[in-house]
This record gives structure tokens, sequence and C-alpha cells, in this order.
């Protein structure tokens, strides 16, 4: 539908800043307008990106628990000390609606957050593979919710 | 605090001092202004007239125990204004704290009156040359600090670790705990820093002082190139004292670069007599970032359960943690190459 979220968030953007803040004269109230003028610009952020960044962050966790999986299954102390995460990946539909993937990504960073709370700190080779993966998860995801997040509002 | 409450604070504060200064007559309050400074609670600057002598200040600030980010088990107003009291008469200028009110039959939440000291925060917009004579003082103060005798203070109930080894291990406990009652979705990159945390506690601790967990510029109130007031005490804890420098030079090295900041290191170890731990300063350093953060997840907390849903605590839980997230982040992964 026309206007989209974003066009109207831009709207109240626009009147917040030329009609509203230029009338405030505490710091005080210039200092919650310019939070709410970051609150609109990171919804308007969330409108457009957050759905795709949330598919690519679940099929980038279903990767790391995929190799946690492979991993364990062929080393004993990183199975003994993963022996309690439960790593399986679920279904997961082509076309996912916005609660479902965050479900989703509840239940597979859960998993991910167990691995890391589990791991061992003496790791042969295998296993620092496995760490190195998810770091390299920590380090997607860090960015990802930056995209969201660090936004500048002008 | 409640809209309502707001719009009448000027009529609780006047019923408030003539209750608390009965020595006076005809109070008047005047120039109510939210001060735009301060991330967690929330504050007012006001000015007071009477007629009659008191022994307290006409230029006063009202803060509230509403916080955006801090809970009372880990940073209470009543801890800060405790911490306050003690200091009231030691190296460490500190304003006046009158009143820590309870009874919320006044504004509705406990609140503390106090001493509005003359002076400027804003660091870094000034010359190079006012900012060191700032720090250097500032430097002063901070090896007093940890010279003083917290115990006769009265400021053993900040809870004392018992050795070098329980300093850190105390703050890591409390913070994770922190960490696991605010979190509303696992945060990997939280539980990796702990991990790494865990890892590399110090244990050489050359003496358990009182620190101030946020310490420098933004902390304290400057004029004419001098402390005059250290503001901020509510993460006050008993501990290492590597913990303040290591924040102290998270703040401002790269302000006023390495030759200067190692300067002041020198100086603070030369006026406390503390032998410099740099590994200790590394270990609070990325344990300062994982304290922002989580001080942060109180706010996103807050704000999502509805028991604060305002933009302040929005942009505090989600922005400010930001480039804390990053350094922790950097931190466990160039710790595994």
């Amino acid at each position: 539908m026309r206007p989209t979220p974003a066009e109207i968030v831009e709207g109240l953007e626009y009147n917040l800043r030329a009609d509203l803040m230029p009338e405030l004269d505490t710091p005080w109230a210039k200092r919650i307008a310019g939070n709410m003028l970051w609150a609109l610009e990171h919804l308007k952020q969330r409108l457009s990106e957050e759905h795709a960044l949330a598919v690519e962050e679940n099929s980038d966790l279903r990767e790391v628990l995929q190799a946690a999986a492979k991993a364990r299954s062929g080393n004993a102390p990183l199975a003994e000390s993963l022996a309690g995460v439960d790593l399986t990946l679920g279904d997961a539909r082509e076309w996912p609606a916005p609660e479902e993937l965050t479900a989703e990504n509840a239940r597979l960073r859960t998993a991910v957050d167990a691995i890391v709370e589990a791991f061992p700190a003496e790791r042969d080779a295998a296993a620092e593979d496995l760490w190195r993966e998810i770091l390299g998860y920590i380090a997607r995801q860090t960015e990802r919710d930056g995209a969201l997040i660090e936004v500048n509002p002008g | 605090m409640e809209p309502d409450t707001i719009e009448r604070l000027p009529e609780i504060l006047r019923a408030y001092l003539s209750e608390r200064l009965p020595e006076v007559r005809n109070v008047t309050i005047h120039n109510v202004a939210r001060s735009p400074g301060g991330n967690s609670r929330s504050m007012w600057f006001f000015d007071a007239d009477w007629e009659g002598d008191a022994p307290v200040s006409k230029q006063l600030m009202f803060r509230a125990n509403e916080s955006t980010c801090f809970r009372d088990e880990e940073a209470s107003l009543e801890k800060e204004y405790r911490i306050f009291r003690a200091l009231q008469d030691t190296p460490v200028p500190v304003p006046a704290n009158y009143w820590y009110e309870r009874d919320p039959s006044w504004a509705g939440e406990d609140f503390v009156i106090r001493e509005r000291v003359d002076g400027d925060t804003n660091f870094r917009d000034l010359p190079a040359e006012s900012q060191l004579a700032i720090l250097n003082h500032f430097v002063e103060i901070l090896a007093a600090q940890h010279n003083l005798d917290w115990e006769a203070l009265g400021l053993a109930f900040l809870g004392a670790p018992k050795d070098g080894p329980e300093c850190a291990r105390m703050v890591v406990e409390r913070w994770e705990r922190a960490t696991k009652r605010e979190l509303l979705e696992p945060q990997p990159v939280m539980t990796a820093t702990m991990a790494w945390l865990k890892r590399n506690l110090p244990t050489e601790v050359d003496r358990i002082v009182l620190g101030q967990g946020q310490v420098g510029p933004g902390q304290v109130l400057f004029k004419d190139d001098r402390v005059v007031a250290s503001l901020d005490w509510e993460s006050g804890f008993i501990g290492d004292p590597m913990s303040d420098l290591a924040y102290l030079d998270f703040m401002v090295r790269q302000m006023i670069g390495d030759e200067a900041m190692e300067g002041l290191i020198t100086r603070y170890a030369e006026l406390s007599g503390l032998p410099i731990r740099r590994d200790n300063m590394r270990f609070y350093t990325v344990f300062q970032s994982y304290w922002a953060v989580s001080a942060c997840l109180a706010a996103v907390n807050r704000f999502a359960t509805g028991e604060m849903r305002k933009t302040q605590t929005l942009v505090l839980g989600m922005a400010a943690p930001r480039s804390f997230l990053r350094r922790m982040e950097r931190i466990v992964r160039e710790d595994a190459a």
C-alpha cells in the first residue's frame, strides 16, 4: 500500500525536524526530540531491512549448528562438553512470516549461545575450527545488528 | 516519573524543603529545569529561597531514583547517597548531599536533594592544555581516593573482597548475574566475553580500595582548570584500583595521546604509591565494555517489557552499547587468533 510505512516515517521526521524542534527551548526537550528522531530512523531501517537480515541471520545460525554437529560427532572431548546442547535445526519455510523468523531465531540462537557457554577452554584443532566459525558468526551478527541500530538521523 | 508529578515538582520541592528546614520561613522555588546530562537517573536543577538561615545551599538538584539502566541490586540511589556522605570531608571533592527520601508520598519514588556545584562538564571541547591541567588534578584526587581508609569511612557495606583474587571475581559474578536477569534474547558475544573474563581474572591486587567505577571526564565538574566536584558514584565499589585507572585510560587516551596518558599513569603511581599492573588494566578495560552493555540491557528490558517505555530508555539501551559490543567482538576474535 502507498504510502509505504517508511514514507510515513519520513513525514513524521520532517514535521519533528521542521515544525517542532525549532520551537523547543530547553536542552532536555531538544535531547528528547533527538532521541525521537533516532527512533524514527531506526524504525525506517527495520522496516526496510529487518526481514532480509533475519533470514540471513537464521541461515548463518543453521550453518554454525551444522558445523557443531559435525565437529561433535567426530571429537570425543567436544562431544562431552556439548552433550547437553540441542543441535536440532528444525524446519525452515521458504517464505516465513516475521513472527516465525523471530521464534526460529530465538531457538537457534539459544543453541549457539549454549555452545559458546559450554565450549571447552582446552581445544584441539577441530574444536578450534568450530570456535573460529562461531566467532565468525558473532562478527557477522554484530554487523547485522549494527546495520539496524547505528543509524544517523542527521 | 509520572507526568503529573513532573508538573507538580516545584510545589513538591517547596513543601519538602519547608518540612526539612523548620528553622526557615516562606520557602520559594525557582528555575526548575530538567538536566540534559547523565544517562541513568533523572535530575532537575532548581533554585530555592527562604527567610532565615539554614546550613543548606540555595542552588540545588533533585535526583530521582528512576533509572533507565541501573537496578538497585547493582547501583542504588541510596548506595550513591551513602558514598557521597562518607566522602564529604575527604580530599575527594563532592557536592553536599542533604537528604535521601524514601517516602513515596512526596514524588512517587525515592529521591535525593543535593547541592548544585557551579562548574562545567564539557571536557572534549577544551583546549589541550586545559584538558591536561584538569586531568593532572583529577589524578591527584584519584590517588587520594585510592588511599582512603574505606572501612573507617563506613563503606564496607559496598561489599569488600577478602583478597586480591576475589576483587575481579566479585564484579564478574555480579554483572554476569545482572546480564542473565536482563537478557531478553541470547547474546553469544556477551557469553563469549564472559568466558574471556573468567579465563583472565587478575589475582594480584596491591591494595583493596574505594573505586568509583566510572571515572574522569563526564563524571566530574571542573572550573578554571581544576576539578571542583566528583559527581557520579552510583557504580562505586571496593576492589582493585586498576579498574578506575583502566576506565580513565579508555576514556582519555585517544583524546590526549599516548605520551600524555603515560605521564598521567606515572604520576598516579607516584602519588598513590601503587605499582601499575597492565594485565589488570587490560582485564578491566574488557570488563567495563561488558559492564556497559550489561547496564544497557536493563534499559532494553525496561522498554520492551513496558516498565519504562520512553525514548531515552530505548536509545540508551540500543544505541549506546554498540561501540562496546564491537570492541568485545574484536577482543574475543583476537584472543582466538
